[in-house]
């Protein structure tokens, strides 16, 4: 199990998050998701190791670990690799550096990314395969995606998400994806973080999701149920509650109606 | 092929697992025939490996295939059990249709009277093709 203990993370005097802790089995598919700003991708980068948190600390469960990252597979939101580079030599430095053989990577050959060109001739979508397909090629037990697959076009963030399923049945690893467009992802995710300003508002699994976070409309706010989300749609007033009563969604739905009252919250 | 219906308010392992059924009972997937690898359809449809192994696995708990280390699902079932199944899928089916035109406010009349009329006259279509 990865555990997040109490974690207060950003950059200079303002944390974007204080004292979140959470846990996410080894195994799971998770998605964190919530409105922009709320630090997402800030707490993805502490997931990576990358930028340590300001307090708290991160235990990730893997016996004899020296460095993390050595176990970690981190897509960024801006991708910071060798520009002045060519393909195969990065492919070829990250080969040597984690000891795997060089891959075919099928993934490069589909986004017609040539072997020789220069890292800073790609366009954004084929860097983002090109980071992706090294990553995946490193075996890691840890596997984070921020937002940057939406710069990738529809087929071959396709054939990206058919390529991480084939990765997730091989070897199993812990994946939490950011953000990624909920209909493409719903059924790979098993467990979904929403973030806000003030923290978590919600970390279940799909599958209690899926049972048990129905909609009801009503003027009136449902008593005696956990209300999640109320938000005023094409005239009628949503109300997300945890019930065994009123209309059962799918889960892209569900985190659509979350996403809209928070920001409806605001006003 | 094996597809998901993403507007569907069942569960994509229940989904999944009725489409399987119904193909085993149908014959499009005969005794013996290779079930695609969890893998492959997971991959293909964009879906947890997990929900597909949990499908699998209950699939073989009810006897409608079974595993063979090494290489795989295969379909396995008994002539015995195939009677019955198609009964109960039958009977599923049944289920959906009466509550679904229940929910529409049909009284069991109406819907009696609609499926003889549908019937006779897919028999007299078949009958004239």
């Amino acid at each position: 199990m990865i555990k997040l203990n109490n974690i207060t993370c950003g950059y200079g005097k303002t944390p974007v998050q204080s004292d979140i802790s959470f846990d996410i089995n080894h195994g799971d598919v998770v998605m964190i998701t919530g409105p922009n700003g709320v630090g997402k991708s800030t707490l993805l980068k502490v997931l990576a190791n990358i930028l340590y948190p300001t307090s708290g600390s991160i235990d990730y469960g893997w016996p004899d670990t020296k460095d993390p990252r050595q176990f970690i597979g981190y897509l960024p939101d801006s991708l910071s690799i060798y520009k002045s580079m060519k393909v195969k030599d990065l492919a070829e430095l990250h080969w040597n550096a984690f000891g795997v053989k060089p891959d075919p990577l099928p993934l490069l050959k589909e986004a017609s990314i040539d072997w020789n060109s220069r890292i800073s001739d790609l366009s954004v979508g084929q860097k983002a395969i090109f980071h992706l397909s090294l990553i995946l090629s490193t075996n890691p037990k840890l596997i984070l995606i921020d937002e940057i697959l939406h710069t990738v076009d529809p087929h071959l963030r396709n054939l990206a998400l058919e390529t991480l399923v084939k990765t997730m049945a091989d070897r199993n690893p812990t994946v939490v994806m950011v953000n990624l467009n909920y209909n493409e992802v719903e059924h790979m995710v098993n467990r979904v973080i929403f973030l806000t300003r003030t923290g978590i508002l919600l970390n279940e699994t799909t599958e209690y999701l899926l049972e048990n976070a129905r909609l009801v409309i009503a003027d009136k706010t449902p008593e005696n149920v956990r209300v999640l989300a109320t938000r005023v749609h094409a005239g009628r007033t949503e109300h997300l509650v945890v019930s065994k009563e009123g209309e059962q969604l799918k889960l892209s739905h569900i985190l659509t109606l979350l996403m809209g009252s928070t920001y409806q919250k605001k006003k | 092929m094996l597809k998901i219906d993403a507007g569907s308010a069942v569960p994509v392992y229940e989904q999944l697992k009725r489409q399987i059924k119904l193909g085993i009972v149908s014959g499009k997937y005969p005794s013996g025939y290779k079930m695609p690898s969890i893998r492959q359809l997971a991959s293909q449809l964009k879906i947890n490996p997990n929900t597909i192994a949990k499908v699998y696995r209950q699939l073989e708990t009810e006897k409608f295939i079974a595993s063979k280390t090494g290489s795989g699902f295969f379909v396995k079932m008994e002539k015995e059990q195939m009677g019955s199944t198609r009964k109960i899928l039958l009977a599923e089916l049944a289920d959906e249709f009466i509550s679904k035109a229940i929910e529409l406010g049909f009284t069991p009349d109406e819907l009696i009277k609609t499926l003889s009329e549908k019937l006779e006259r897919k028999s007299s279509n078949d009958k004239t093709e």
